[in-house]
């Protein structure tokens, strides 16, 4: 693990929360792109992710120096993400229902939305509609790149339940997934129906 | 070799050997099924893979220190009020205890018998103190004068007030250790 995140840690273990600060300035684009993408509205995102950092500085006594510390607190931002869906009763729905979702509403701010392709944003759609942890494990695995055995012990599951789990969200997106015309004929539609309104 | 495997390696292909790569291709060629699926999957795997990096709105680090400081205090609080009541237990489970071991020989009528003379002492003794204090009290204005009983009063007033504010602020905001 890098010494300096090492030093921080342990400044941070001895109350100072300034040391704690740093930490949060050096991963908070990493957590908040792992709430994003788990919740997929930017408002929940940040309220997720000021959680997750709560909840790291918390447990900080119990972090493992041998583990590796980006890996912990997407953990914590993880197992968050997952807890809170399933808290909001979170329900599957088909993609014929997903494209009807109005996206105004649910959509990421402007300057989000500019920055993201088209594609990223169906990603982002078709993300919303999976369970969870498979959802989870997808992001780990395909955004913060972690190995099988990261993801594992993130998760709490194992690496097999890894395996199975990857290979179920990769099955959906790819049953779901339509061609890149079916892809600009949607977003073609829903920028005239936001227009008409 | 089964269909379900080809799917399982379409989307692990990176983690193939060259046979099974072969294999797969060789599949592929001929199942019109496994093709679409390998087509559609290299364009989700491409995207999935060139995700943009989002960032949080600008303060993200200033935000979490302000709320650090509010959850400290609200833990605070939390603390103060738990020790409050864990006192208020053990002060009335001791109350109970003693009570008990007082009384555990004594039976019922003798307790509230007890209880009764307790009380009755207790009322003559208040009523000595109220007779011995009402001469004192009407020669007192004669010797205090009006602004005195005023100061006397105010100053009473004033730390009752100081009392119930430092009571208020314990209670809410917890205790403060550098």
């Amino acid at each position: 693990m890098d010494d300096q995140i090492s030093e921080w840690i342990k400044l941070s273990l001895s109350g100072d929360d300034e040391a704690f600060a740093k930490i949060v300035e050096k991963y908070n684009k990493n957590v908040y792109n792992m709430c994003y993408r788990m919740l997929g509205t930017p408002q929940e995102a940040e309220d997720a992710a000021q959680e997750s950092f709560w909840r790291a500085y918390q447990a900080l006594k119990r972090y493992d120096f041998k583990r590796s510390f980006i890996t912990w607190l997407l953990s914590i931002a993880a197992h968050y993400c997952i807890d809170l869906q399933r808290k909001k009763k979170f329900t599957s729905f088909s993609i014929d229902q997903l494209t009807e979702t109005n996206i105004a509403s649910d959509a990421p701010s402007p300057e989000t939305l500019a920055s993201q392709s088209e594609h990223e944003k169906y990603i982002q759609q078709l993300l919303n509609s999976m369970h969870p942890k498979d959802k989870a494990v997808l992001i780990l695995r395909y955004y913060h790149e972690c190995s099988e055995k990261e993801i594992a012990e993130s998760l709490s599951i194992s690496v097999s339940a890894v395996k199975s789990r990857l290979h179920r969200a990769r099955k959906i997106l790819a049953e779901k997934w339509k061609s890149e015309q079916e892809i600009a004929h949607y977003h073609e539609r829903k920028r005239n129906e936001s227009s008409a309104i | 070799m089964n269909h379900q495997q080809f799917e399982s390696w379409i989307f692990e292909q990176n983690d193939l050997s060259s046979e099974e790569k072969n294999a797969l291709e060789n599949h592929i060629r001929q199942c019109s099924t496994c093709n679409d699926l390998n087509n559609k999957w290299q364009v989700i795997d491409q995207h999935l893979h060139s995700l943009s990096d989002l960032s949080p709105a600008v303060g993200f680090t200033q935000r979490w220190k302000t709320d650090l400081a509010e959850r400290k205090q609200q833990a605070q609080r939390k603390n103060t009020v738990k020790i409050l009541f864990i006192l208020l237990m053990v002060a009335i489970i001791l109350f109970f205890s003693l009570l008990f071991i007082y009384y555990k020989n004594t039976s019922p009528i003798e307790i509230v018998s007890n209880l009764i003379q307790m009380f009755l002492q207790i009322s003559i003794r208040l009523n000595i103190i109220k007779q011995s204090l009402i001469p004192l009290f009407n020669s007192l204005p004669v010797f205090v004068p009006l602004l005195g009983w005023l100061l006397l009063s105010s100053g009473f007033f004033l730390l009752v007030i100081s009392w119930l504010l430092l009571i208020w602020r314990v209670s809410t905001q917890g205790v403060f250790l550098k």
